[in-house]
C-alpha cells in the first residue's frame, strides 16, 4: 500500500502534532525532540520523517547535528484552509460554553 | 492556528470524512440536549451575525428538521435540512445534513455525533461528518459554510462575551 505524505495526515497523528508544538519553540535535534516522548527513539525518528517530507519541519545543519524547526509558512497553508471553518465551529461553541455555564448558574441559585 | 481554540478539526486530504472535536465543562445530559433540543440549537448554531429560524424540527428517531439562517432584516441566508436517524440520549445523535439550493441536489453528508462522559461535569463532544464524496467535503470546508463572510460580526462575538462577565 502506497504511504500518503501530506500535511493533512501528517497533522492528524497525536505524536507528530505534540513533535510540531515542540519545534515550534525553537529548533531541536531528532534526539532532543525523543526524549520528550515514552516511544522508541525510531518510532519518534518515523514520525520527524513524515513531517520533514510533508515539508512542516525544515533541517539545518550546526556542526554535527542536524536541527529541525518548523517551517510556518507550511502550517499557515493548513491553517488557511481551514481556518474560516474552524472559526464558525469555534464560535458556536463558545456560544454553547456560555448557554451551558448559564445553566449551571441558575441551577446552582434553585439548588441554594 | 489558532492558539486560543479548544475546537480540534481534522480533515485529512483525500478523505470524505472530517472530525470536530471539542470538550466542554457541563454533564453529558446538557450538552447532548444542546444539539437535540431546537430552542437551544436557536441560542448557538447560526453563525456569529446570523439568525437560526427552524422551518420544521421533529428531533425524535425518524424524525426531520430544517432551518434557514437569516439576518437582522431578515434576508435568507441559506437553509439547511435533513432526517433524524437515530437520538440515542445521551450518548449519541445520528442525521443527514443538506445545503438547499445548490446547483446540484443530492450532496447530503451523514453527521454523526458522539456525547463522552470524560468525569463528573466533563464532556467531550466528537462530530463526523462523512460526505458523499472528497470534493464535496472539500467544498464545504473552504467555504466555512458561510462563516467566512460574517468577520464583521467580531464585534458582536465580544459584545457577547462582556454580558456574560456582567
Amino acid at each position: 500500500m502506497e504511504i500518503r505524505r501530506d500535511v493533512f495526515q501528517a497533522i492528524a497523528d497525536p505524536t507528530r502534532r505534540a513533535i510540531l508544538s515542540f519545534v515550534a519553540l525553537h529548533a531541536m535535534t531528532a534526539g532532543a525532540i525523543a526524549a520528550n516522548f515514552e516511544s522508541s527513539r525510531q518510532t519518534v525518528s518515523k514520525h520527524i520523517q513524515i513531517l520533514y517530507e510533508c515539508q512542516l519541519l525544515n533541517q539545518t545543519q550546526s556542526g554535527r547535528e542536524i536541527y529541525y524547526e518548523l517551517n510556518p509558512e507550511k502550517m499557515k497553508e493548513i491553517a488557511e484552509w481551514l481556518q474560516p471553518f474552524h472559526k464558525l465551529w469555534d464560535e458556536r461553541f463558545k456560544r454553547l460554553d456560555i448557554l451551558l455555564d448559564k445553566h449551571k448558574t441558575e441551577k446552582n441559585e434553585q439548588g441554594q | 492556528m489558532n492558539k486560543d481554540s479548544n475546537t480540534l478539526i481534522i480533515a485529512e486530504a483525500d478523505r470524505q470524512e472530517l472530525f470536530i472535536v471539542r470538550e466542554f465543562n457541563a454533564p453529558r445530559e446538557r450538552v447532548f440536549e444542546a444539539f437535540s433540543n431546537p430552542e437551544i440549537l436557536k441560542e448557538f448554531y447560526a453563525p456569529l451575525g446570523l439568525k437560526l429560524v427552524f422551518k420544521y424540527a421533529d428531533f425524535r428517531n425518524g424524525g426531520s428538521y430544517c432551518w434557514s439562517h437569516i439576518d437582522a432584516a431578515g434576508n435568507l441566508y441559506c437553509t439547511f435540512k435533513g432526517v433524524i436517524h437515530e437520538i440515542a440520549y445521551p450518548e449519541r445523535i445520528i442525521q443527514t445534513v443538506e445545503m438547499e439550493g445548490l446547483p446540484e441536489d443530492g450532496h447530503v453528508l451523514l453527521e454523526i455525533f458522539i456525547f463522552e462522559e470524560l468525569e463528573t461535569n466533563r464532556t467531550k463532544l466528537s462530530i463526523q461528518d462523512v460526505f458523499r464524496s472528497v470534493a464535496d467535503r472539500d467544498e464545504m470546508i473552504k467555504s466555512g459554510f458561510e462563516s467566512g463572510v460574517f468577520e464583521i460580526f467580531g464585534q458582536l462575538d465580544n459584545l457577547l462575551k462582556n454580558s456574560t462577565n456582567e
